[in-house]
C-alpha cells in the first residue's frame, strides 16, 4: 500500500511521539502544580507555626504591660502605661548576633524597645498608623532585621491591662476607670516583635529542594516510562498497520479481525473492511468488465482472421468466399455496435456527453424509430401526439437499444408492444416482449455490463451492453428505468418521469 | 484423420471445418456443448478443438467428464480466455494444448499436427516406409524426389493405412477417417479411393504396397 503524501522535507510525527509529549508535558503541568501546592501548603503551615512563636513573644510583651492608675506620690498625675520588662527574663532581647527585637508605642511616642535594637533604629518598616491596626489581631510580614538579617517582624495593637490598684477584682477595674475619669477613653499602645526568619527559611529551602528532588524524579520517571507503554498501548495499532501493510491488490479477500483489537479500533477495522469489500467488488467488476470485453473483441477477431486466412489460402473457392464475406460483414457490424456502446458508455462516464435539451414530439419519434429498426412486429400503443423535453441523441439511443432487445428476445411467439402514455408533466414508455428463458432471479443482473442469460454468450447479435447503456442514459437524463417479468413471462422495461413539454 | 470441432462461433467453425477440410482432415463440428458429449464420446476422433465458453454445458465441465470417463483423446482447447489461470485450468483438467483467439490458422492446424503425431508416437513429421515417404506437415507422399499427386481423400487413407502398418483398416474405417462433416460414403466409394491409390502408387513405382483382406479390409506390410 502506498504511504500517505507528506511534505518530503518534514518527518510526519508518530503518534508515539504525538501521545508521549502531551502525555509528559500534561504530566509534568500536574507535578509542578502539585508540587507547588505542597510547596504552599508546607510553607504556610511553617511560617502559621514560626508566626505563632512571634505571637508567643507579643504576648509575653503585653503581658507584662500595665496600665497604671494615676498617683501623685509617685509623680503620675494622670493614669499611665507602665512597661515591666526585665532583660533578664527574656535574654533573647539582648543585644548579640542572634538578638530578637521589640519595640513599644504609646499614640506616637516610644514607651520601650529592647537592649538589641540600637538608638535610631526602628523596627516595623510600615509608619505606625494605630487607627488602622485592628485591635488584638497581629500583623506580620517580612522585612530585614535592623542589623541585616532577613527577619520576619509583627506588631500589634492592644489595650494594656488594668493594674490591680485599680480595684481588687478585674470586673471592676474597668468601671472604676470609667467613673473616675469620664470621658476619657482607655490608652492603646502597639508592640513590635521581630526575630531572625533564618531557620524558617533554611527549612523552607530544605522542603524546596526535597519537592525539587521529586520533581526531576518523576520527570525521569516519565521520560522513561511513558515511550514504552505508550508504545505498548498503541500494539495493536502497529498489528493493525502491518496487517494492512500485507493487502495487496492480490489479496484483496483479506479482512482484518476484529478480535483482539481495542474497541476505538473496531470501527477502524470495520471500515477498513468495508473499504476492501468495496475495493474487491470494484476489483472484481474491472476484471470482468475487461475480461468480457476481451472475449467480445477477441472473439470476432478470432472469426475474422480465420475467415480472411483460410479464404485467402484458397481464392479458388468462391462459393465458401462468398459465404466467409457475408459472415465477415455480420461480425464487422456486431463490432461496431460493441464499439460504438462501450465508447458511448466511456463518454456518458466521463461526464463528455453533452445533453441538448429540445421539444420533441415522442410520438414521431417513436414511429421513426420502429421504422428504422424494422420493428413491425412490435405495436405502438401511443396517442396521436406528445411533445416531451429529451435529448434527441440519447432518446434514440434508448428506444432503439428497448426496440432491438424486444425484437430479438422470445421465440418469435407473443406479444410485442411500445406503450407510450402521459400524466399531467410527465410521461412513461414501456416497451414488452415474451421472455421464455428468462427468470426472475436475473432481473438484477440485466443493467450489468456484458451481462447475457447465455453465459457462453454464444448469442453473436448481442454483446451484453444495450441495457447497461440504456440505465446510464436514463439516469443522466434524470428519468426512471424499471424492469418487471409477469407471471406469463412478459418482459418489460419502462421508463418514466419523462418531462412533458409545454405547448 | 478425423477431428472434432466444439464451438459456438458458427462462423468460426465454418472457417476452420473447410480450412481443415482442404488440408485433407475429416472435420465435425458442433455448437452446443449438451451435444458435444455424445460426439466426444463415440471415440472417433483424433483431435477436439475445444471452445471452453459453450452453450449447454461449459467447455471445461465437457473436458472433466470425458476425461474422467477414461477418453484419452487429444484436446486441444481454443479460447478467447487467455489469462494464465485459465490456461493452467484447461491444462490441468487434461487438455493437451491450448491456443488463445485470436490465431493464425496455420498455427491451428500445426498443433492439430502435432498432437495427432503424438497421438500415433510419431516425433517427426515424415512418415516412412520402403521407398514411400509421407510430410504429413505438407500432406505430401513421395518415392524418393518424385511426388504422388493425391486427392485429399486419397491422402488421407494412405497416411492412415501407413500410420497402422501391418493392422488392418475396415472400410468402415477408412469412412470415417475420410469422411467430412454430414456427408455419406459407400463402401464402394472406398474401393475406388484404394483403387485410384493403387494405380497412383503403382506409377510411382510401388505396385504391391497395399493389400487387401477379403472380408476384414485394408493393409500395409
Amino acid at each position: 500500500m502506498n504511504a500517505p503524501a507528506t511534505n518530503p522535507g518534514r518527518r510526519p510525527a508518530s503518534l508515539i511521539t504525538l501521545l508521549t509529549l502531551p502525555l509528559c508535558a500534561a504530566l509534568l503541568l500536574v507535578g509542578l502544580v502539585g508540587l507547588g501546592f505542597a510547596e504552599y501548603l508546607v510553607r504556610q503551615r511553617l511560617t502559621a507555626d514560626f508566626d505563632a512563636g512571634l505571637r508567643a513573644r507579643l504576648d509575653f510583651l503585653t503581658a507584662i504591660t500595665w496600665f497604671e492608675d494615676a498617683d501623685p506620690e509617685e509623680g503620675h498625675e494622670q493614669p499611665w502605661v507602665e512597661f515591666e520588662f526585665d532583660a533578664e527574663g527574656a535574654p533573647e532581647f539582648l543585644a548579640g548576633p542572634a538578638a530578637a527585637y521589640f519595640q513599644l508605642w504609646q499614640s506616637d511616642a516610644e514607651l520601650a524597645r529592647s537592649d538589641s535594637l540600637g538608638a535610631g533604629e526602628a523596627l516595623f518598616p510600615q509608619p505606625l498608623n494605630q487607627q488602622l491596626l485592628p485591635l488584638g489581631e497581629p500583623q506580620f510580614l517580612d522585612a530585614p532585621l535592623p542589623d541585616g538579617r532577613p527577619g520576619r517582624h509583627a506588631r500589634m495593637r492592644f489595650l494594656p491591662q488594668f493594674d490591680d490598684d485599680w480595684a481588687d477584682l478585674a470586673a471592676d477595674r474597668a468601671e472604676r476607670f470609667a467613673r473616675r475619669y469620664p470621658g476619657q477613653a482607655r490608652p492603646q499602645a502597639v508592640i513590635d516583635v521581630a526575630i531572625a526568619r533564618g531557620e524558617l527559611d533554611r527549612t523552607l529551602t530544605d522542603v524546596r529542594l526535597l519537592l525539587a528532588g521529586a520533581l526531576a524524579a518523576m520527570l525521569l520517571v516519565l521520560v522513561l516510562l511513558v515511550p514504552p507503554i505508550a508504545r505498548w498501548s498503541l500494539r495493536s495499532l502497529h498489528q493493525l498497520n502491518r496487517r494492512l501493510g500485507e493487502i495487496n491488490a492480490d489479496q484483496l479477500q483479506v479482512r482484518v479481525p476484529g478480535e483482539g483489537l481495542p474497541a476505538e479500533l473496531r470501527p477502524v477495522a470495520g471500515a477498513v473492511n468495508g473499504l476492501l469489500e468495496k475495493l474487491q467488488q470494484a476489483f472484481d467488476k474491472e476484471r470482468l468488465f475487461s475480461r468480457n470485453v476481451a472475449h467480445e473483441l477477441r472473439t470476432p477477431i478470432a472469426e475474422l482472421r480465420s475467415l480472411s486466412e483460410v479464404g485467402g489460402q484458397w481464392p479458388d473457392d468462391a462459393q465458401a468466399n462468398a459465404r466467409f464475406y457475408a459472415d465477415a460483414r455480420a461480425i464487422a457490424g456486431r463490432m461496431e455496435r460493441a464499439v460504438n456502446n462501450l465508447l458511448m458508455m466511456a463518454r456518458q462516464e466521463s461526464g463528455q456527453l453533452p445533453l441538448l435539451w429540445e421539444r420533441i414530439d415522442l410520438v414521431h419519434e417513436l414511429r421513426l424509430l420502429l421504422e428504422r429498426h424494422d420493428a413491425a412486429g412490435i405495436e405502438l400503443r401511443a396517442p396521436e401526439q406528445l411533445w416531451v423535453q429529451a435529448d434527441r441523441a440519447c432518446l434514440e439511443i434508448i428506444v432503439g437499444n428497448l426496440v432491438v432487445n424486444a425484437l430479438s428476445h422470445g421465440n418469435g411467439s407473443g406479444e410485442r408492444y411500445l406503450r407510450l402514455t402521459a400524466a399531467k408533466q410527465t410521461a412513461e414508455l414501456c416497451i414488452a416482449n415474451p421472455a421464455p428463458s428468462l427468470q426472475a432471479e436475473d432481473l438484477p443482473h440485466l443493467f450489468d455490463r456484458f451481462w447475457r442469460k447465455d453465459q457462453a454468450r454464444s448469442s453473436g447479435a448481442h454483446v451484453g451492453l444495450g441495457l447497461s447503456l440504456v440505465h446510464a442514459l436514463v439516469t443522466q437524463l434524470g428519468w426512471r428505468i424499471e424492469l418487471a417479468l409477469s407471471e406469463e413471462n412478459e418482459f418489460s422495461v419502462c421508463v418514466s418521469g419523462i418531462r412533458v413539454a409545454a405547448d | 484423420m478425423r477431428v472434432l470441432i466444439v464451438e459456438d462461433s458458427l462462423s468460426l467453425c465454418a472457417s476452420i471445418r473447410h480450412g481443415l477440410e482442404r488440408m485433407g482432415y475429416a472435420v465435425d463440428t458442433v455448437s452446443d456443448g449438451l451435444q458435444a458429449g455424445s460426439y466426444i464420446g463415440s471415440g472417433l476422433y483424433d483431435v477436439i478443438v475445444l471452445d471452453l465458453m459453450l452453450p449447454g454445458k461449459d467447455g471445461l465441465t465437457l473436458l472433466r467428464e470425458m476425461r474422467a470417463n477414461g477418453n484419452q483423446t487429444h484436446v486441444l482447447i481454443l479460447s478467447a480466455m487467455g489469462q494464465v489461470e485459465d490456461r493452467i485450468a484447461g491444462l490441468e483438467l487434461g487438455a493437451d494444448d491450448y491456443l488463445i483467439k485470436p490465431f493464425a490458422f496455420n498455427e491451428l492446424k500445426a498443433r492439430i499436427d502435432a498432437l495427432v503425431r503424438r497421438r500415433y508416437q510419431a516425433k517427426r513429421p515424415i512418415l516412412e516406409l520402403g521407398q514411400l515417404r509421407i510430410d504429413t506437415a505438407i500432406r505430401q507422399a513421395s518415392v524418393g524426389d518424385q511426388a504422388i499427386a493425391l486427392t485429399a481423400k486419397e491422402y488421407v487413407a494412405l497416411e492412415a493405412l501407413v500410420r497402422h502398418q501391418g493392422q488392418v483398416l475396415s472400410r468402415a474405417q477408412l469412412i470415417e477417417r475420410t469422411r467430412n462433416g454430414d456427408s455419406e460414403i459407400s463402401e464402394n466409394a472406398v474401393e475406388v479411393l484404394i483403387s485410384g491409390l493403387r494405380r497412383k502408387l503403382s506409377q510411382a513405382g510401388l505396385p504391391a504396397l497395399i493389400h487387401t483382406r477379403r472380408g476384414f479390409g485394408y493393409y500395409v506390410s
